[in-house]
């Protein structure tokens, strides 16, 4: 088996704020292997962003603070990396699309610039033409319609769909072997959804990049990913092929989620909801996090937190019901 | 940009109209009789009759509002104290003040923009809560009590700096950083509230995840929006400095308009003072103009049509 692109061991982190600490991430470990695409789907405030931040190591510190584990990407360590090598690294080897394109990028300069700025900040030798051509290379790439006069146009000329496009375009600059999509369509019209996701699902066969897909939307992360890891409340609580995880979800919460999925190929009468509300992260309870929500809790589910565990080979929940223990 | 440019030269006309109005009546508002204070309490009344009569003091106000006007536009206007033409007098003036107000602007916006990117970018640190004590110490501080301490300092105590005059570059030193002691202040705030907003936003983040250096992402990404607010300060603080040279230069014998303005009230030489004001009004109005278009080079979004 080749070693995994990205793996992270064991992450927790918080945050550290006036009210109180947040606990964003609690032992959290997943990977990525070369060429894969990674969904990692949860609700808002699950910790998903934070993970993605975490890997590019763009999370503020403080108010942030990692407080263990590791994160290997390509074999080196990022949090023990410098942070000139982090930065050397962000855009080159991994790279990232944002959730709403309407603010990530910068009205105050020309799209075409902000994409060439990716590429000179990792090839400062670049001279004009070339990058020039680079930059009307990618527009093409991304399905921009007239590149030539897109390069000079400001964000606010262009529609939301377009920018989700130029940050695309920027991300993929340099080549990188990881990509990081948060929510990339979730701020677009549908009809447009579908076509930025073809696009990223389409260069990424191209350039056999790793994709870490995040989404809090299942029907997203089932047309897209080879595996989802599903996260609740800062910890994972399933990971598994696509395909096993809707066929046979094991984790309760995996089970919510799809239960509450309307679906037209069948009678569903009302929509299964989740009971409850997310347990706050200031002040989690003891046991399991998902424990006052979960109607299969045992008494074991309120003293100790479940580990993930291997239900089937590729097939990991932390629940204690699914792991007898 | 051109027609909106014309357009802010034609808003000029009802804006000249008020300040001039506002200048002339000034003279007219004030208790005491015009005619009588330029003669002298030891004056007959016949000499207050007949400078009353050469000033034309004794016809109806909209008839000397007409012939101030004419002598503003025809640089007619005589002062009183000279003999000789009023704009002859403001203009070279004029020129010094501006010498000293563009100076001023420069201090102040280099150390202001300085001062509010470091507190920003260093927020809740020792360096933001010395920036902040600084800027509000340098807003509150009255401008003849701090050009009278840094001039005890500079000039008396080490001799580094000319107490007072104009002349050579060494000369303009304390007096623009008198004068631009307050609009530091203000600029330092405005640049660090701003910033602190800009570093929020997204595009900040994406321009790190390119993997640009802290310098670039600040002194590029950054900054260049937060500037949009503090040039809208930076244009009202030089109408301020303006307003505020009369002080300073009082203060370091600086030969420009607000000491002109100083004296001539003194002397009661009206025309001067009228005058002088309608240049003040004048010049402010054109800096705000340059300021609606410095938006447009700064943001792109901001595109005067029509």
């Amino acid at each position: 088996m080749t070693p995994p692109l990205l793996s992270v061991s064991n992450l927790t982190v918080h945050f550290h704020t006036e009210a109180g600490v947040v606990r964003a991430l609690e032992d959290i470990s997943f990977s990525i292997a070369p060429g894969e695409i990674l969904g990692l789907v949860g609700e808002t405030g699950c910790g998903k962003s934070v993970t993605a931040s975490c890997v590019m190591r763009l999370i503020p510190t403080p108010p942030g603070r990692i407080v263990s584990g590791e994160i290997l990407f390509d074999g080196r360590d990022i949090l023990s990396m410098s942070d000139e090598e982090v930065r050397l690294m962000r855009g080159r080897d991994m790279a990232m699309i944002f959730q709403d394109p309407m603010s990530s990028l910068n009205p105050v300069f020309t799209t075409g610039f902000q994409v060439g700025e990716a590429i000179v900040t990792h090839e400062p030798s670049i001279a004009r033409e070339p990058l020039r051509a680079r930059v009307l290379d990618l527009f093409r790439k991304v399905n921009i319609a007239d590149p030539e006069t897109s390069v000079n146009r400001y964000p606010h000329m262009m529609s939301g769909g377009m920018k989700q496009r130029v940050m695309i375009a920027m991300a993929l600059s340099c080549g990188p072997k990881l990509l990081i999509a948060d929510e990339p369509t979730t701020a677009l019209d549908v009809s447009i959804q579908a076509q930025i996701l073809t696009l990223i699902r389409r260069l990424q066969r191209e350039e056999g990049s790793s994709v870490l897909l995040i989404s809090h939307d299942l029907g997203v992360i089932a047309s897209m990913a080879d595996r989802v890891t599903v996260m609740y409340a800062g910890s994972i609580a399933e990971t598994a092929r696509v395909r096993d995880l809707f066929d046979d979800p094991q984790h309760p919460y995996t089970r919510g989620l799809l239960g509450a999925i309307p679906r037209l190929d069948r009678d569903q009468g009302r929509l299964a909801v989740i009971p409850g509300t997310l347990p706050n992260l200031m002040n989690l309870p003891q046991g399991c996090k998902f424990r006052e929500r979960c109607a299969e809790a045992l008494p074991v589910c309120a003293e100790k937190r479940p580990a993930l565990a291997e239900i089937r080979p590729g097939h990991e929940a932390a629940c204690h019901a699914r792991t007898g223990r | 940009m051109g027609r909106f440019i014309l357009r802010r030269f034609a808003m000029l006309i009802p804006v000249l109209v008020g300040v001039s109005l506002t200048a002339f009546l000034i003279l007219h508002l004030a208790p005491g009789d015009p005619a009588r204070l330029m003669a002298g309490v030891e004056a007959s009344q016949e000499d207050v009759d007949m400078l009353r009569h050469k000033f034309g003091l004794d016809r109806p106000l909209p008839v000397q509002y007409a012939m101030f006007v004419k002598g503003l536009v025809t640089g007619e206007l005589m002062s009183l104290r000279f003999e000789s033409p009023a704009m002859e007098i403001i203009l070279p003036k004029l020129k010094n003040t501006l010498i000293l107000a563009c100076a001023s602007i420069v201090v102040a916006v280099v150390l202001g923009v300085t001062a509010g990117v470091l507190s920003a970018t260093h927020r809740k640190s020792w360096i933001d809560y010395a920036a902040t004590i600084l800027s509000l110490f340098g807003i509150s501080m009255p401008v003849f009590w701090w050009g009278l301490l840094l001039m005890l300092l500079f000039s008396v105590k080490l001799m580094w700096l000319p107490s007072g005059g104009m002349g050579t570059f060494r000369h303009i030193i304390l007096p623009a950083v008198v004068l631009g002691t307050a609009s530091t202040g203000i600029i330092a705030r405005m640049t660090r509230s701003s910033m602190l907003d800009v570093l929020r936003q997204d595009y900040i983040t994406t321009a790190a995840a390119k993997g640009l250096t802290r310098r670039l992402v600040v002194n590029r990404h950054a900054l260049r929006n937060a500037l949009i607010p503090t040039v809208t300060v930076v244009g009202l603080q030089f109408g301020q400095l303006l307003a505020g040279a009369v002080l300073t230069e009082t203060v370091f014998t600086w030969p420009g308009i607000g000491r002109l303005l100083v004296t001539s009230i003194l002397a009661r030489d009206l025309p001067v003072v009228q005058a002088a004001l309608v240049i003040i009004a004048l010049l402010f109005v054109f800096v705000n103009l340059a300021v609606d278009i410095l938006y447009a080079v700064l943001d792109p979004r901001i595109r005067y049509n029509g």
